[in-house]
């Protein structure tokens, strides 16, 4: 796994993987608000499928973990996002939009340039996607990635 | 007041607890006490013989008069004392922002004249309810699903977002549900649900997880209700569920459920009665029926707009359908090998074709990889070498998927609780016949797109000059799915289960239980569906193989036809039986049922049976 984050340092502009304080910041959220991965450290992809198909149950216990306080504001709805539907937004990226590509590029408070804050995540996904260490990386180390690039983005083009 | 004075002079004699009132605001105080709109609002319990009511929210913290018993004049006038005190102290810990629905309705039944906007200083409340972004609430019907036992009647979930549709996956969701602990196996799940073995609650949050759940995993097709609210209804609404948050009641999966719960919150707003605490079942497409009802009867409107959210399966027949006949070639060939890069494969095509056959492929190892992740690990690297590929091209998307033709609007379909009369005339022999189901959405039904079927514990009897005869149905389930609009690799099955139990021999059922399971293949040409299907029968004590062939029809939206041919080898000989079902639709309440069929068995002479029935359907 280290492999792939250094990989993904070397092709990436100043902009792309953030400081550590901003990746603390991805792993805090993500725990704070109490997302499924929290209970199957070792697949979050599993954990997010697991917790949300018990429909009429589970939902309710993640709810309750994502306090308001705890998970409020954009960032932390980011990371949350980023985390569950990173599949959707991987597949939109490469397309190059897409219902949650919209909402994270919302999120990331880049209105009315919205279109260079896309080109600047999918360059920057371009690079991660086809490095050799992408397909052993697991879900949250992916989703930290692009939160984290989301992140930078919006701080040079939009404000979060 | 002057009426109110009248009242108070009066009201002594018949109300004891007025003898302790003190002014026209404590009459007043006990009228609003005893109204519909102030009893909903604390969920009490039937008062059995007169006795006090019981609360039914069990929280330490929801009631100011007790949590024993509640008397609802004592509460009201708790709450005024609590939630109109120190106002110019609110903050997030004060009564008025716990129950910010709750100072609305006093201060506007009462005549407090409070100014409402010093509800701002709850800044809890306001940030959930988002009312500087949000003026749109929706109730959202998820249709039924049998990979979860709970999920089979559909699900209900509330939408709270802008009115434009604009970022529609950032909305607030809310849903009501059972606290399941981790790991319930599903069937103590079950029983739990049935017998209130687990407490419920509304519980927030960002609306893209319904989306993940229903439209990406589970392939489920949702319909959006806008609710046709007001300000003062749509924030009275949010303000009454900020109260019921973390406030858990007894779950039942029958009544006790989401859609009984959101029902209970609309009668306060509207004013109208949706549901019925007597009811034994409440499944979530019944609040759909009476909305529908209540807006089409044209004196309220509660429906303001209404829209088709297609699964990720229907998105993806619909890509899948506008590639060409190369497109889908190449389609084909890139899944049918393994690991093998596109590109080679895309040769032929124009840069623009090329693009539309990568996302379409994405879009399949996504759904693949979503609703069937046993298929393993494997697919993640195709899709990533497939996200790689179409990252080489510009962005934006070059396949458009094909307009999906939604489902019925769930409002529109028939009610799924029934009653039915007529005669009928089993082997020459003339009778009334009766039936009574308390949930079928049979193939026959008003709505009823794609002929599948769910009836649980149906009874149906025939009196006859010297017998009553019945038949009890336990289960049926008849799935139809269509192998041409299918995706590559894929072979749906149509299937039915049907077990039940009958006093006499009828048709190819003899008396005893009995038990049919089918599997095998539909084909949609046209408006008609042809299924062959391949059969286990049991019945009685005998048992038997056979074959069923299937013509399912329908003509102008209200009539459905479903003609049927039925040959089984048992282990005393070989029987047919050939059958006309049709139904006539005059609304989600009246249908004609007509059946007739014939049967015969190793030779003998025919038996002819047939059947007319009125159906009332009233949940």
């Amino acid at each position: 796994m280290k492999l792939f984050k250094m990989a993904l340092a070397a092709v990436a502009m100043v902009s792309m993987i953030g400081s550590a304080a901003a990746q603390r910041d991805f792993a805090a959220i993500y725990k704070e608000c109490g997302l499924g991965a929290l209970l199957f450290p070792n697949d979050p992809i599993i954990a997010v499928v697991t917790n949300v198909t018990w429909d009429l149950g589970t939902t309710a216990v993640i709810s309750e973990l994502s306090s308001p306080e705890t998970c409020n504001g954009n960032p932390a709805l980011m990371a949350s996002l980023v985390l569950d539907a990173y599949p959707q937004l991987e597949q939109e990226l490469a397309i190059g939009e897409g219902e949650y590509l919209a909402s994270m590029v919302n999120l990331m408070g880049c209105e009315g340039v919205e279109g260079q804050a896309v080109s600047a995540l999918r360059v920057q996904f371009a690079d991660s996607v086809a490095g050799g260490t992408y397909y052993d990386a697991d879900g949250f180390e992916k989703a930290e990635v692009l939160y984290n690039a989301a992140m930078s983005t919006s701080n040079q083009l939009c404000t979060i | 007041m002057q009426s109110a004075r009248i009242f108070a002079s009066i009201s002594f004699l018949f109300f004891p607890a007025l003898l302790f009132a003190q002014s026209d605001s404590d009459v007043l105080a006990y009228q609003v006490s005893q109204s519909d709109q102030w009893k909903k609002q604390l969920y009490l319990s039937d008062r059995p013989k007169g006795g006090p009511y019981r609360p039914r929210i069990q929280s330490d913290d929801f009631y100011f008069s007790g949590t024993d018993s509640i008397d609802p004049f004592q509460e009201l006038l708790q709450t005024r004392q609590a939630v109109f005190s120190n106002l110019d102290q609110l903050n997030n810990d004060h009564p008025a922002c716990r129950f910010p629905g709750r100072f609305l309705f006093l201060n506007a039944a009462l005549a407090l004249d409070y100014d409402t906007s010093l509800l701002g200083e709850c800044s809890n409340f306001q940030n959930w309810a988002r009312f500087d972004r949000y003026d749109s609430l929706s109730v959202v019907m998820v249709e039924g699903y049998y990979g979860n036992p709970a999920s089979s009647f559909g699900h209900l979930v509330l939408r709270h977002g802008r009115s434009d549709g604009a970022q529609q996956l950032l909305d607030t969701s809310i849903n009501f549900g059972a606290r399941v602990p981790q790991g319930e196996g599903p069937i103590k799940y079950i029983l739990n649900g049935l017998a209130g073995g687990y407490l419920a609650s509304f519980t927030a949050e960002s609306y893209y997880r319904q989306d993940l759940v229903y439209t990406q995993v589970e392939h489920r097709d949702m319909w959006h209700y806008e609710l046709d609210l007001d300000d003062t209804q749509r924030v009275f609404f949010l303000a009454h569920l900020w109260e019921l948050l973390d406030s858990p009641s007894t779950y039942y999966f029958l009544k006790n459920n989401c859609a009984f719960a959101v029902a209970e919150i609309l009668e306060i707003v509207f004013e109208r009665n949706l549901v019925n605490q007597n009811t034994l079942f409440y499944p979530p497409v019944t609040l759909f029926h009476e909305l529908e009802e209540i807006h089409q009867q044209g004196d309220l409107s509660v429906i303001r707009s209404k829209h088709f959210v297609p699964s990720q399966q229907s998105v993806l027949k619909s890509l899948y359908v506008t590639l060409s006949a190369q497109q889908r070639q190449v389609f084909g060939r890139y899944i049918g090998r393994e690991q093998q890069p596109v590109q080679p494969l895309l040769a032929d095509l124009e840069e623009a074709e090329a693009a539309e056959v990568i996302e379409s492929l994405i879009s399949f190892y996504s759904y693949l990889i979503s609703g069937y992740p046993e298929l393993g690990t494997e697919l993640y690297e195709r899709r990533r070498q497939l996200i790689v590929a179409r990252l080489e091209y510009p962005s934006g998307r070059f396949l458009q998927a094909a307009e999906i033709e939604p489902t019925t609007e769930p409002g529109k379909t028939a009610r799924v609780s029934r009653l039915s009369m007529g005669v009928s005339l089993v082997d020459n022999q003339p009778g009334l016949a009766l039936g009574w189901v308390p949930y079928s959405q049979s193939a026959t039904d008003l709505g009823n797109d794609d002929f599948s079927e769910l009836t649980v514990l149906a009874l149906d009897g025939r009196l006859q000059e010297d017998a009553l005869d019945a038949k009890f149905t336990l289960i049926r389930v008849a799935q139809r799915s269509d192998l041409i609009d299918r995706l590559p690799g894929d072979w749906p099955l149509s299937w039915t289960i049907d077990l039940g139990w009958q006093t006499a021999q009828t048709g190819r059922y003899r008396a005893g239980g009995q038990a049919d399971i089918e599997v095998g293949q539909s084909v949609q040409v046209g408006s008609m569906l042809l299924s062959a299907l391949g059969a286990f029968r049991q019945s009685g004590w005998e048992s038997g193989l056979g074959a069923r062939a299937e013509l399912a029809l329908t003509t102008g939206q209200r009539i459905t036809w479903i003609g049927y041919a039925d040959y089984t080898f048992w282990t005393s000989g070989e029987s047919v039986q050939l059958g006309l079902d049709s139904r006539f639709s005059f609304s989600p309440r009246w249908s004609l049922e007509a059946e007739l069929s014939s049967f015969d068995r190793g030779g003998a002479e025919a038996e002819l049976n047939a059947q007319l029935l009125l159906a009332w359907h009233f949940r």
